[in-house]
């Protein structure tokens, strides 16, 4: 059993790879620090790997085989080297050297987070490698779609193009699945093995290291430090298999796609480095092939991004246009992916919130539920068992310290968070049974981790310059 | 110090001080948490698979999965009907453990059903899985075997 989990090894490796090679095309590291460049590595790997292999079977139905992922994951790697040899002849490997050797968690402020970190992915990985998948929509829709995928090697099996089969939400983007069907097949392992949970897993690890130089930048190492243990010794995000790392749903993926574009949009040099949007557009892409939330999230955050950047104009527009832009263009390709896959995929046993939604039925729909689902969000929210104390103390620091929540990075955490309950509500006034609310609500908020640890680390900063300044 | 630079300064502090210490309480759970899950690994470190899955999903749960798996090949279809007639009983579970073979629900086990199923289903194919509301596999049935009960009523 051990076994399985380890032969999973080279196959998640060889992801972490084909990040690091797109990463060495880029004329600078997304970061410094050695951890966050390995943690996006390891998402854009996947985001390479899904979103291609996605691409190659719809466009030119390449098979879902070991060939198929090991020709696109070696493309990546190959593609890095050779930039990284050119760059070397040219003079110099510029930015990717370690210029600067302070790096984000060295500092105190990070060490108790860090420790929580190491110690409960080390758990996390004993586990996964140890139990096999018991969670209930990874058993029912995620693996069983890729178990379909990976018996007719195909993106689009029979199976699903077939309207009297029985399949759980047949129309789920499948990049998760994808991505199972490649550690399963590289690591000649089966989906039912503890070969896949490693997976889900790391994704853990990996959002943390994406998001301690982030959290830095927005607020300081105090700030940064305490918004990182508030979210990272939170229960639900680590342990509940219905959501968070010990289960292999995909809210915590989409979390860690979509934060990390974030984080890659809101870096205070995206205006000097346009080049940004492309990384920033594929983790985008591979947000919206995550999850239903994800296909609508990503091209939303980019358009509402773009319109208020216009709106503000000068500066503004000026530096975000380019990345923005270039995000955009990637997005709206993976859209046409995500659409011409489903239009050869009937619907059936499926809630179909979005096909429900018109602006009337939201409307009454918000007038009649909006006090049932405050309260049973609250009530998940403040639930200690579930996120620590991270929401009792949020609106305590944004009331003492909301002079800290300004600049590019809480602009575009706000419109993430603002189109995530968006997009949560309007479901929630539509869909037939409510009882949905209390089921999803914990996992709606893992989608939004990023933009809530950005927002905590600015109002921790600024409760930190009140205290400062106000001594005397 | 004014008044009002007092307070500020004493609530921020006190937020911050609180914050700190829930942060480190929590922290300290994780932790705590950590070991139980760490502990728990090092006992099924050598428990075969199959035993863990028994204990997951129950033995006699596993026994029928795998008497399906054992009689109906990956490449074949799988007619399932719900034996417990709610049509409504949702095979969650079975889909996951009987993929990649394809899976056609047929409905409760009602005179409607099969003639649904007399009409589409091609005569070669000899089983039908009866599944309770949770989709665990009662019992494979001989096709005719459904029709004798309902044509003798």
């Amino acid at each position: 059993m051990l076994a399985e989990a380890l032969a999973a090894v080279p196959a998640l490796l060889l992801l972490v790879a084909a990040g690091a090679g797109l990463q060495a095309l880029l004329p600078a590291p997304l970061e410094r620090s050695l951890a966050a460049r390995a943690g996006h590595a390891f998402l854009l790997g996947a985001a390479w790997n899904g979103t291609t292999s996605w691409l190659a079977g719809v466009v030119f139905g390449a098979p879902l085989a070991p060939g198929l992922f090991l020709a696109l994951n070696t493309a990546a790697i190959l593609a890095g080297i050779v930039a990284v040899l050119l760059r070397r002849d040219a003079g110099g490997l510029g930015g990717y050297r370690f210029r600067n050797r302070e790096v984000a968690w060295r500092k105190l402020w990070f060490l108790p987070a860090i420790v929580v970190v190491v110690s409960t992915s080390c758990a996390l990985l004993g586990d996964a490698a140890t139990e096999p998948v018991s969670d209930f929509d990874g058993r029912m829709t995620w693996g069983t779609v890729a178990k379909y995928l990976l018996a007719e090697r195909s993106i689009l099996p029979e199976v699903l193009r077939d309207p009297t089969s029985y399949v759980i939400h047949p129309r789920y983007p499948p990049l998760l699945p994808v991505t199972q069907a490649t550690i399963a097949s590289l690591a000649g392992a089966s989906i039912e093995s503890t070969a896949i949970r490693p997976l889900y897993a790391l994704f853990l690890p990996a959002l943390f290291a994406i998001l301690a130089p982030a959290v830095r930048r927005a607020g300081g190492s105090p700030g940064g430090g305490l918004a990182l243990l508030l979210i990272f010794a939170s229960p639900f995000p680590i342990w509940a298999k219905e959501g968070g790392a010990r289960g292999t749903y995909s809210d915590l993926p989409l979390a860690c796609f979509l934060g990390a574009a974030l984080v890659v949009l809101a870096h205070p040099r995206v205006g000097a480095q346009a080049w940004r949007g492309w990384p920033a557009g594929l983790l985008l892409a591979a947000a919206a092939g995550a999850k239903n939330e994800g296909t609508a999230l990503a091209p939303a955050l980019v358009l509402v991004a773009l319109l208020v950047a216009w709106r503000l104009g000068g500066r503004v527009w000026t530096a975000r246009r380019a990345p923005l832009l270039r995000s955009a263009l990637v997005v709206g390709s993976m859209l046409a992916l995500v659409v011409v896959w489903r239009s050869e995929v009937p619907n059936r046993n499926d809630e179909a919130y979005f096909e429900e939604l018109s602006p009337v039925a939201v409307a009454s729909g918000l007038v009649a539920r909006s006090a049932t689902v405050a309260r049973v969000a609250a009530a998940k929210s403040l639930d200690v068992e579930s996120w620590g104390f991270l929401f009792w103390l949020l609106p305590l620091l944004v009331a003492v310290g909301w002079r800290g929540l300004r600049g590019p990075a809480i602009v575009l955490a706000a419109i993430t968070i603002a189109l995530a309950l968006a997009l949560a509500l309007a479901a929630y006034a539509v869909v037939p049974d409510l009882s949905i609310v209390a089921v999803t609500w914990n996992r709606f908020v893992i989608q939004m981790l990023v933009p809530i640890a950005l927002v905590v680390a600015a109002a921790a900063r600024g409760a930190v310059t009140a205290f400062r300044s106000s001594r005397g | 110090m004014s008044l009002r630079a007092g307070v500020r300064r004493v609530l921020a502090g006190t937020v911050l001080a609180l914050a700190c210490a829930c942060g480190l309480w929590s922290g300290w759970e994780a932790l705590d948490e950590s070991g139980i899950v760490l502990e728990a690994v090092r006992a099924r470190r050598r428990v075969p698979y199959e035993r863990l899955l028994e204990g997951m999903v129950g033995r006699e749960y596993l026994a029928s999965i795998r008497r399906v798996q054992a009689q109906i090949d990956p490449a074949q279809t799988i007619y399932f009907i719900d034996a417990e007639e709610r049509a409504s009983g949702a095979p969650y579970f079975a889909l996951h453990y009987l993929a990649p073979r394809r899976l056609v629900r047929v409905g409760a086990l009602r005179e409607n059903s099969l003639r649904w199923l007399r009409r589409h289903v091609p005569p070669a194919v000899e089983w039908v899985v009866l599944v309770d509301g949770i989709g665990k596999p009662l019992r494979l049935a001989r096709r005719d075997e459904l029709f004798e009960g309902f044509d003798a009523r």
